[in-house]
């Protein structure tokens, strides 16, 4: 086991952030078909099952040699999930689901959390604070700084798993021309619901 | 499991830190933002408004201290800024980028999009407007915004598009509105002027004269809501003066209209049903009254119209068609009793009458009849100039009726191009007209090459290939949304640049993502006949996500062949916003104290005091001949000559009763389609804006559909109630909306406010509109060969519970998925 890689979790969530941010680089689709993704989703293996779900999600990327442009796809597939708003679409903002508005009070709780930390966007465009990729990196942060369990009790299961299981639920309505997004959205809860539990544990 | 040899040898191929992308979070910068926030003022068509902006947000949105009569629809403010439907980024139609020209276009409107930045969706902007200009000429190209837009002299989105585009190429132009289009073609024949865009007589004027008050169509307190400029909301007040006197019986006011209106529910007046769409066979029968009663105004119309004799032997059935226009002829067609009709003349002649019209009556198959024969009659009753008296075709409209204050208001960012300057490709226009009437451009999709018939004159309809929308929603305003889903299959590109994912945006190939007016800095005219002041837009908060001002938009584009610095003229938004103000208030030197652009900015409006009160047409009757009306004649036109001599089927010499292609209550196609459906402007929106502030619409909204407004007795026959499901549907199309019962409406009469959003269950044509579009199923044609106008309210259609499990809206957020 020592020879065997651990991806902590901060890295994972900045994984995850990474994924839900943006389009897929043409440089990030070819370290996925290398096998870039493999450290991360064994280190969400040791912590939940996510069997099924792994098998999805490698046959998904093992399939994009067969799309002439996967980059492509996998762009399309983002704008559909996540860009687009509609009543199938997975905008990944917490307001979004909470009150079928932007900037709404799971923003404000967000841009508390971050104006606490010392934090702020670094985008130069005017978004909100409750996108997942954002709440998933300020996870990492707390996981970085140990201050999960001390500041920000609740954070996971009240703010980020119900964004992520929100999100999931709407991918899987969704027919994506990849099942790259749904999936990784599915692993994302489930780790997601590790990560609290473990957390849980260790309040008890 | 990896080992960590593997992923070292990957970290050195660069595979795994190509998973983890650059940090969101980062060091905050000291914010300055107080706990209690700070207040800003800016306009809006619903008023001017103050918000309270804390962290850089929006939290509150009241209306400014001086409105006297805020509306209601302000609370949408808010929703509207943060819809979840706003355009996020630059998005290109995947397909359309790949294939252009030659991309599929029969999935418009559930299509495929990706992101792009905003350099490469200019780019493509630039490169498909150079495409069109050189392969078809200015006739491949329709743009120009129809209908309303933002409020903000400076940021108008219908300027900067124009300049923009016009610097590199011109494009086929339009004439006449959707709101008006009848109104404004006949009445300058009839009274020298378009009149539905004119200041009227003032209302305390009104309102100490006038003994009889006809609504004629009209519901002003609905409409006055919403304003073209900022909106002042200063003659409503009048209407609770109107409420008053009524009372106290010392005004008769009388809405003639199908439906209980808002304004006859607010002032409690009288009511005179009348079918829909007959208000010509009414008004025929009144002139015959007031001739044959011998109670019109004979010596007036001597000296003051033309044409009276001509059309009183029609109306005496002394022409070829022979029919005596008597009350008895005109029951039946319009279900008013021949001795209310009888009654109603001899009120309106019995001493002072102001007639008020609405434009929803001029939206209808032979629309300049009814503004006609309302000419007609204020004529007959000799009136018109008189303070109270006469007629008016926009009291309902933008503060029309109080009194100009005479101050000269801001000017606005450039329509056109600066002197002597001129288009990237010169004008090439073929065998085509280069101005078409505004709502055929359907019609030029589907038959390019045709040639119509427009007020005097043969259009060539053009071959359009590209289309360019700015801030307008022709998804909203234009009529038969299947016919005109299929028509668009012809644009080779359809560019859209808005806030929000209107139903155009989602049949376009290329959307870019303007910022609302709430997110830049401009100034406006505080009341649009008023003049009452001049109000500083206050930016309130940045513009969302990647979203920019129109100004910003086009001056890129304008770079990309070299003008920039001449679109611009080299200054930026406060600088312009400045120059405007200093040239305003140079023009009001010495006149109206304006104070400098600095202390104007902090104090947020400026009010001038109210001018005198006005009354219309009083110098055309104080002397005809020295101001004379813009007629042919310089009088005022019963019969026309040049109307005549275009020699139209549908619109002929003098005004006349012709039968609709549909009508309700026994006329044509009733026995199929039983029910009329009105399309007016909605009580709640303004058009299509507003539609997509979510909790605002949660408010009005039937099990999430649009509300379809009908009797009870139609409701009860069809086993309907309050709440239900229903389709509705015609030959034309079909729709799902929300009962609301009101006894309101009569039987054989519903309404849908037009400007509700479109939203099909998928791209096929004809397929179920789940919110709810009148649209959907109005009829285009034009309202007659003289103006080409819409005819969205000669509409019937039947309803019926909707059965089944009902599809999900997909009218806001934007396209649906398809599976490639």
């Amino acid at each position: 086991m020592d020879d065997c890689v651990t991806i902590h979790d901060a890295e994972l969530c900045r994984w995850f952030a990474t994924v839900f941010a943006g389009e897929l680089t043409e440089g990030a689709v070819n370290a996925y078909m290398a096998g870039a993704a493999v450290p991360y989703l064994n280190s969400v293996a040791e912590q939940c099952d996510i069997s099924a779900e792994r098998e999805t999600l490698e046959a998904a990327i093992r399939d994009w040699s067969r799309h002439t442009n996967a980059t492509r796809q996998l762009a399309t597939d983002f704008a559909a999930h996540f860009l687009i708003p509609g009543q199938t679409a997975a905008m990944p903002y917490a307001s979004y689901f909470e009150e079928q508005t932007l900037f709404g009070h799971a923003h404000d709780r967000m841009r508390a959390r971050l104006n606490n930390a010392g934090l702020g966007l670094t985008a130069s465009e005017n978004g909100p604070a409750d996108h997942l990729a954002v709440m998933l990196e300020y996870l990492a942060y707390l996981l970085d700084t140990n201050r999960l369990d001390a500041h920000s009790s609740g954070y996971v299961e009240s703010e980020v798993l119900p964004l992520a299981t929100s999100v999931s639920r709407r991918l899987e309505e969704q027919k994506p021309s990849t099942g790259f997004y749904p999936t990784v959205a599915s692993i994302l809860t489930l780790y997601l619901q590790a990560l609290a539990d473990r957390k849980l544990t260790a309040r008890v | 499991m990896a080992t960590r040899r593997d992923v070292l040898k990957r970290i050195a191929a660069g595979a795994t830190t190509s998973l983890i992308g650059p940090a969101l979070l980062g060091p905050a910068a000291k914010a300055q933002v107080t706990s209690e926030g700070v207040w800003k003022t800016t306009g809006s068509h619903w008023g001017a408004i103050k918000a309270l902006i804390k962290g850089g947000q929006v939290v509150d949105v009241r209306p400014i201290d001086e409105d006297p009569n805020p509306t209601d629809m302000i609370n949408g403010i808010k929703g509207l800024i943060y819809s979840p439907s706003r355009i996020r980024y630059p998005m290109v139609r995947a397909d359309w980028l790949d294939n252009r020209e030659r991309a599929d276009r029969t999935t418009r409107g559930d299509n495929r999009y990706i992101r792009i930045t905003w350099d490469q969706a200019l780019d493509l902007l630039y490169e498909e407007l150079e495409r069109i200009q050189t392969t078809y000429g200015s006739s491949g190209l329709y743009a120009g915004a129809t209908g309303w837009r933002a409020t903000g002299q400076f940021h108008s989105c219908i300027n900067h598009m124009n300049r923009a585009v016009t610097m590199h190429g011109p494009y086929i132009k339009k004439v006449g509105d959707y709101s008006t289009g009848a109104g404004q073609t006949i009445l300058p024949y009839v009274l020298g002027s378009t009149e539905v865009y004119a200041q009227g007589t003032s209302w305390p004027l009104i309102l100490e004269n006038t003994k009889t008050l006809v609504f004629w169509a009209s519901d002003p307190v609905k409409n006055l809501q919403v304003g073209w400029q900022c909106e002042t909301h200063e003659s409503l007040e009048y209407f609770d003066t109107l409420r008053e006197k009524i009372a106290k019986g010392e005004i008769k006011v009388i809405s003639i209209d199908p439906v209980r209106s808002k304004t006859q529910n607010h002032i409690n007046c009288e009511q005179l049903y009348i079918n829909p769409m007959t208000d010509v066979a009414m008004m025929l029968a009144v002139a015959h009254v007031l001739y044959t009663e011998e109670l019109y105004d004979k010596a007036f119309i001597d000296i003051y119209a033309l044409g009276f004799d001509r059309f009183i032997d029609y109306v005496m059935g002394r022409d070829d068609e022979g029919i005596e226009r008597t009350p008895e002829w005109a029951a039946d067609i319009c279900g008013v009793a021949p001795d209310m009709i009888r009654d109603f003349a001899r009120l309106i002649a019995s001493d002072r009458t102001q007639f008020m019209f609405g434009w929803s009556v001029q939206r209808q198959q032979h629309g300049e009849q009814p503004y006609w024969m309302g000419a007609v009659l204020a004529a007959m009753l000799g009136q018109i100039g008189l303070p109270g008296g006469g007629i008016s075709y926009s009291h309902h409209y933008s503060s029309v009726g109080v009194s100009t204050s005479g101050a000269t208001m801001p000017g606005a960012f450039p329509l056109n191009l600066d002197l002597g300057k001129t288009p990237e490709h010169d004008a090439n226009f073929g065998e085509f007209s280069p101005v078409i009437p505004t709502t055929r451009w359907i019609d030029a999709l589907l038959n390019p090459g045709a040639k119509i018939q427009y007020n005097g004159n043969e259009v060539t309809l053009p071959d359009l290939k590209m289309a360019v929308f700015v801030g307008n929603n022709p998804f909203h305003h234009h009529q038969d949304r299947n016919k005109m889903r299929q028509a668009i299959r012809n644009l080779e590109t359809i560019v859209a640049v808005d806030y929000t994912w209107s139903a155009t945006c989602r049949h376009a190939d290329l959307v870019l993502p303007g910022c609302t007016q709430f997110e830049r800095n401009d100034l406006d005219m505080y009341g649009s006949y008023a003049n009452s002041g001049v109000l500083a837009m206050h930016r309130l908060v940045d513009p969302l996500f990647q979203s920019r001002p129109d100004f910003d938009i086009f001056a890129a584009l304008t770079e990309r062949f070299g003008r920039r610095e001449e679109y611009t003229r080299g200054m930026r938004e406060m600088e312009w916003i400045e120059t405007l103000y200093n040239e305003c208030r140079d023009a009001n030197a010495g006149k109206f104290e304006m104070p400098e652009f600095a202390d104007f900015w902090d104090e947020g409006l400026i009010r001038f005091p109210r001018g005198e009160h006005w009354v219309r047409h009083a110098a055309f009757r104080e002397d005809p001949e020295i101001n004379a009306l813009g007629t042919p004649s310089g009088f005022i036109e019963i019969s026309s000559r040049t109307i005549e001599k275009f020699g139209y089927d549908d619109c002929g010499a003098h005004p006349k009763w012709m039968e609709k292609l549909e009508r309700s209550h026994g006329g044509p196609g009733s026995e199929k389609y039983p029910i009329w459906l009105q399309s007016c402007h909605p009580d709640q929106r303004l058009h299509s804006q507003m539609c997509d502030s979510e909790p605002y619409r949660a408010t009005y909204s039937v099990q999430g559909r649009e509300p379809i407004w009908m009797s009870p007795q139609d409701a009860e026959q069809r086993g309907l109630g309050d709440g239900d499901l229903v389709r509705v549907f015609n030959d034309r199309g079909q729709l799902l909306a929300g009962v609301r019962l009101s006894d309101n409406f009569p039987p054989g009469v519903a309404r849908i406010h037009e400007g509700a959003w479109y939203g099909p269950e998928d791209a096929t044509i004809g397929a179920l509109d789940t919110y709810g579009d009148p649209n959907t199923l109005t009829m285009d044609i034009g309202a007659s060969k003289l103006s080409q106008a819409t005819s969205a309210n000669t509409c019937l259609v039947q309803i019926e519970e909707f059965e089944g499990d009902a599809p999900a809206v997909t009218a806001f957020g934007g396209p649906t998925e398809v599976v490639f």
